[in-house]
Formats: C-alpha cells, structure tokens, sequence
C-alpha cells in the first residue's frame, strides 16, 4: 500500500507546476443547465479512477456501483493506471473525458479547470459542507468548485515503541526542532539511527517531507532563504552533525523508509498509508511535527484527491455526475476508504471517526485545518524542489551552513 | 519503333535501344527502393529528433505547448540562460572528468584483460563470455546493484573493513560520489573493451611476434613495438566511440547519486533531463542538450577522420 501511494506520488508531484502553463490554454467548455435530481434513469456514465491498489480499487467500484443504482444510473468504473495525469489531458484535448474522475488537487485538478473541460459543482447540490476550509480549498480554482475532495494526505512523525523502551526514553512528542535533535540523538546507537529522512533529489520524497518542518518553523516554501527555511535545513544539518540521521540519507528517496520499518532508525516521516501498513513488524505510534520554536503550532503540506465533473452539453448526464459524486463522497464512504484505504477522510466527521477507529491518525488529522496547498506555488514548486534538494545536501554533507546552502541553491 | 518491333518478328518484345533504356531505368528505381527505407529511417529516427532538439532549444517550450502548439521562439535566451548558471560549468567539468578518466582507465584496463584472454590457461575459452554480462545488463540495473554494493553498510565496506581500510558511505560523500561513478561506469564499459580489443588482437600475426622474440625482444617492447601498432586503428575508434558514448551519461548518475551529493555528480545530459522532465522547461533541457550535441561532434568529426585516414591507409 506504502508503494503505491508513494509511486502516485512520484508521478503527481513533479508535474505540479504544469498547471501555471496549462492556465494559458484556458478555453471555454460546454456548460450545462442545472436540471433536477430526479429522471436520471437510463442514463450511462463512467468514472476514472487511478488508484490502482487494493483495497482501494474494489472499495471505489462498490462505492460507486451502489450510488448509480440508487440514482437509477449505469455505472461503468475503470481504472486507469500508468500516467494518469497524460491520459487526463489527451482524453480532455480529445473532448473525451470520462463523466466522472479521481484527480488529485495539486496538478490534475487545476490542470483540467484552468481549461475550462470541468463543470462547476456548485450548481449542483454539491458542496464543501463539513469541511475544514483548507481542505474545500483544494477542490478550487480560481474559487470555483470543481473537484469535491474525498481524502487528503498530510505527513507525521512515526517512532518505533521498542526504540524508545530500550533507549528509556518516553514516548514524547518533541515540541521543538531542538527537542527533536536531542531525542533522535538519544536514540541513537551503533546499529540504529535517532531518524531517517529522504534527501535525493528528482523523486519528490525531499521537499514533500522537507516542507512541514519549513512550515512549522513559519516559513514560505516560496522564501528559499527567509527565516523558516534556514531553521529548517538547519534542523537537517543538525540531526547529520549529532550522529542520529545518517550522511547516507543524500542518496535516499521515498525507500528511506525501509530504514525505519527495517529497525535501523527510530524515527522517520511518512504518510497516512502508514497508518494502515499491516506488515510493520514493530508497535510503532505517531507525533506531530515540531516547531522551531516552543509555543507555536506545527503546520503541514496538503494534497487531495477530489472527484471532478465533466463539463458535459447533455445537462442531465452532467447533474447524474455530480449526484453521484455527491453519493460517493458521503461520510461513511469516507470512513471506510480511510480505515481500509490508509487516506485521511475530507469530511471533519469523518476524520473524527476514523481517529476513534485508528488513533495514530490524530496528528494527521489535527493538521488538515489550516495546512498548506502547495498547489499555490505553481511552476515555481518544481525549481524550488530541486533548490531545497541542494541546500539540504550542501548544508548536511557539503559542509556549509544552512544560509550559505539556501543562498547558492536559490542563486541569491 | 513499333514498326522496327514488328520486324524482328518478336512480338511483344521491346526493342533493344529502348531495352537498355529501361533496364537504367529500373536499375536506378531499384536503388532508390533499396535506399528509400533506409533514408525514411534515417529522417525519421535522425534527422527529425535532431532538428526538433535545436528547434525546442531555440523556443520557450513548455508542457502548454503539447496542448495549443504554441512555443515562442526565443532564439539563443536559453543559451544565454544556462550558461550563466554555475552549475552548467560544474556538469561540464563533471562530464569530461568522468569521460576522459573511465576512457582512459577502461582502455587500460582493456587491453590487460584481452592480453590476458589471447594466452592459454585453464578457463580461457569461457571466461571472456562469462565477463561480457557486465556489459550485457542493463544502466540502471547496474547503478542499482552498485548502490547497494556502495552503500555504507555495503559489501564494499564489509570487505574494506575486514583488510583494515577505511570504510565510508562513498555515494553519500561529496568527494568520493564522483570517483565512486567512474568506477561504475568503468564496470559497465569494461567487457565491451575486452572483447573489441581481444578480437583486435587476434589480427596480431603471431609470426611477427615469435620473430621478435626469436630476436631477443622482451614482453614490453613486442607490445609496443608490434601489438600497439598494429591494434591501433581499432583503439582510435573505440576511444572516439566512448567518449562519445560516456559524454551522454545519465542513467547510471540519475539512479546512483540523481547528481547529488551537492551537485558533485551532475553531469550535461543529468542537467537536460532535470530541465525537461523535472523542471518541464523544455526549452532549456534542450539547449543543454545542443551543448552536449556540439561536444559530441567534435568527437565525431574525429572519429570520422580517423576512419577516413585508416580506410585510405588500407
């Protein structure tokens, strides 16, 4: 499960600056008339998924297969794998986008919008009810709603419960940057290391998880050399320097962590797949972030996944979309994806359920409301990825220190 | 005509002037059908890429240009762009360290194994097969196996450490990474030297050689004097080749260290593929690789004379 959500991810994020480039291709789509609810027997639609694990595939069909019968639909759910994100814009130059689709908020989503092929849910009885707004944010462009987001991703902190007892360390949360250093030192032994990062460049793993320790230390991911970014690469500089995150973690991308589920690290970051990872071999819990300093709230990056609408001149196919993308997106749905699926439900009544289900999801959850869409960045994020990437390297193994890195990296 | 057919009394059969005439003609149709797939193949596979890589290096090629076809043309702006970037010079010191030393160390080394394969010894016949798989796997199988052979905790470091040496992460070292890939690349490339030069040796005259001997000429001065000099034509030519061939190194990079650590690894080509495929300026990864293109002809124009001078030689 691990796998296939961070080979998603592989794909979604180094294009998540297309979207900029796409918005110039902006073109008006068909729009169609709101029309009732009722009448949509008969009527055939089919549905994009790209997520193509189980149990996340099988729950998706039965989902959807069971709204379209209540609402009198034919349902035809296919997964897509393979670039699913060409495959969107191919079926959308060729005017031949599926009725309802997976996307994910941070390309594909904007992507289709900014082109005008998506229909506006707020039309219809759609809407982001329930949510924190952050997560409502996510299905916007341009402060329309063109995705309803199902299921977010954010990241935490996991430790192995056995590192902890034999270190005698209690299980803590650290509250600052420092507090994590002095923790991942106490961890520290000749076969285990305090932490494991990513710290490769090109697969995206580095400043996915570089991103909530520059936010909570009250950066701007778009600031490369301003306050939060230096504590942060400074925070990486210093794990390296006390021993507790090996120099090796330069090579590392999103298999980092077999460091941890190996037992060769005591912590690492990752996301809500984890949560539901049944093949750890170890008791392991969950922390939120730290910040750089005591007293303030830690903050994370957001990703989700929305359903997106065709925008369609037949309106009663359209209204059928949205009515069942409205059915699938319901809260017990949610539930069961999160606790099934490994995903953090959209709906705050969901995610609340799903803690009771699954308690380590609540720094997870904790964190949706007021997190950060990195989606905001645009093109930009892919050159920052990269710079963020260098300055890591530069200031861990490189030898200098995290202002020098940040400024050669970002040639400022 | 028709009358002069008629009375050689072979109806139906052209007459003879008309006869030749033809027979050019089809001979030239027939040439141009043999070279026709052949020059659709070579505009197809070759000059089309290549003339759309100088064209995506002159324009602002972005993801939104495969959706309205639109790319502005910005003539040499992306030239400009990535030769002001110090990283660009980094890569180019990079790439040619990494291609002159593994040259060198290959051809070497090279050559000592297809000496050591042109003598007789238990083992001989099959050997030179057997260290052809090297050769035969794939780049990034290769960088995978010797990154975990590389890695700290590596096979590597095992062994350094039982003989007393000292022991590192080498790809996570900044002063190691890029010796650690010479050596990969050298690895990879090995087998196919062996075996070029094993064959070329087998054109030696082995007379030559025990004359030579007979005269009281040593080892040294037998390969100097008789194996170079004669092997020669075929080492010019592998060494253009190579160097040609590990001017476009990425795989093995992408996968070892992904140019890391601290850009020590970066090389043009690992550059290109970063602006193209992670950054999605298509523009700039094609003028890195135009940079590239450039270097490689050179080699080419004298891989090309080389040939020329052998073949009027011969």
């Amino acid at each position: 499960m691990a796998s296939s959500s961070q080979r998603l991810r592989r794909l979604a994020l180094p294009a998540v600056g297309l979207t900029a480039a796409l918005a110039l291709t902006a073109c008006a789509g068909g729009q169609a008339a709101p029309v009732s609810s009722d009448g949509f027997q008969g009527v055939q639609l089919t549905v994009w998924n790209n997520i193509d694990f189980e149990p996340y595939q099988s729950l998706q069909k039965g989902y959807f297969e069971s709204c379209a019968a209540d609402l009198g639909i034919t349902v035809d759910v296919q997964t897509q794998s393979g670039d699913y994100t060409t495959k969107l814009l191919q079926a959308a130059g060729a005017k031949a986008l599926p009725d309802v689709a997976i996307l994910s908020t941070d390309t594909q989503l904007p992507q289709l919008a900014s082109q005008g092929v998506l229909a506006d849910l707020s039309q219809y009885d759609v809407t982001t009810d329930g949510l924190a707004d952050s997560a409502a944010d996510l299905g916007r462009y341009d402060g329309t709603l063109y995705g309803l987001p199902v299921q977010v991703e954010d990241y935490a902190i996991f430790y192995n419960k056995a590192a902890f007892a034999a270190a005698g360390v209690p299980e803590t949360a650290p509250k600052t940057f420092d507090d994590l250093v002095s923790l991942a030192g106490s961890l520290t032994t000749g076969s285990q290391k305090g932490i494991v990062l990513p710290g490769i460049g090109g697969d995206g793993s580095t400043p996915v998880y570089f991103l909530p320790f520059l936010l909570s230390a009250g950066g701007d991911p778009a600031d490369p050399t301003g306050a939060g970014a230096v504590e942060a690469v400074d925070l990486y500089k210093n794990l390296v320097g006390n021993g507790s995150l090996s120099t090796e973690f330069v090579n590392w991308g999103w298999e980092s962590i077999d460091q941890w589920t190996s037992g060769a690290a005591a912590m690492t970051v990752s996301g809500p797949w984890n949560l539901v990872d049944t093949s750890i071999p170890f008791e392991w819990g969950t922390f939120p972030f730290p910040t750089a300093k005591s007293g303030e709230s830690p903050k994370v990056n957001l990703l989700g996944y929305a359903y997106g609408v065709a925008a369609n001149a037949d309106a009663q196919k359209e209204a059928a979309a949205a009515a069942l993308v409205k059915c699938r997106a319901s809260e017990e749905n949610q539930i069961d994806t999160a606790v099934q699926g490994g995903y953090i439900p959209a709906l705050k009544s969901a995610q609340d359920a799903f803690v009771e289900k699954v308690p380590a999801a609540a720094p997870f959850v904790d964190a949706v409301d007021g997190a950060y869409n990195s989606a905001q960045l645009g093109t930009e994020w892919n050159t920052l990825q990269q710079e963020y990437v260098d300055a890591i390297q530069s200031a861990t193994v490189g030898g200098q220190t995290a202002q020098a890195a940040l400024e050669q990296a970002s040639g400022k | 005509m028709t009358a002069h057919t008629i009375s050689t009394g072979r109806s139906g059969a052209p007459a003879p002037g008309r006869f030749r005439r033809s027979l050019a003609a089809r001979r030239r149709g027939e040439l141009w059908g043999f070279l026709t797939p052949a020059l659709v193949f070579f505009v197809v596979f070759f000059l089309f890429p290549l003339g759309y890589g100088v064209y995506m290096s002159t324009t602002n090629f972005t993801t939104g240009t495969f959706i309205t076809g639109r790319a502005p043309f910005v003539g040499t702006t992306n030239f400009a762009a990535v030769l002001a970037e110090p990283i660009t010079f980094r890569a180019l010191a990079n790439t040619l360290t990494i291609t002159l030393v593994s040259v060198a160390v290959e051809l070497v080394l090279g050559l000592l194994l297809a000496l050591l394969f042109a003598r007789t010894f238990p083992g001989s016949r099959w050997l030179p097969t057997l260290i052809l798989l090297p050769w035969l796997l794939p780049a990034v199988v290769v960088a995978t196996v010797w990154k975990s052979l590389l890695a700290g905790d590596g096979p590597i470091n095992d062994v350094l450490g039982a003989l007393g040496l000292p022991v590192q992460a080498w790809l996570a070292n900044p002063a190691t990474a890029l010796p650690s890939v010479i050596v990969v690349a050298v690895w990879a490339s090995l087998p196919y030297w062996a075996t070029i030069l094993g064959a070329a040796l087998k054109q030696v005259p082995a007379e030559q050689l025990e004359a030579a001997q007979l005269d009281g000429a040593g080892a040294w001065r037998r390969l100097t004097a008789i194996v170079l000099p004669t092997i020669w034509p075929v080492v010019s030519v592998l060494v253009v080749m190579s160097v040609v061939y590990t001017l476009l190194i990425v795989d093995l990079v992408l996968v070892l260290t992904a140019g890391g650590p601290a850009n020590s690894t970066v090389t043009l080509g690992l550059l290109s593929y970063r602006q193209a495929f992670q950054q999605f300026q298509f523009g700039l990864g094609g003028a890195y690789g135009m940079l590239l293109l450039g270097i490689s002809v050179v080699f080419a124009i004298v891989y090309t004379v080389m040939s020329m001078r052998r073949e009027r030689e011969e």
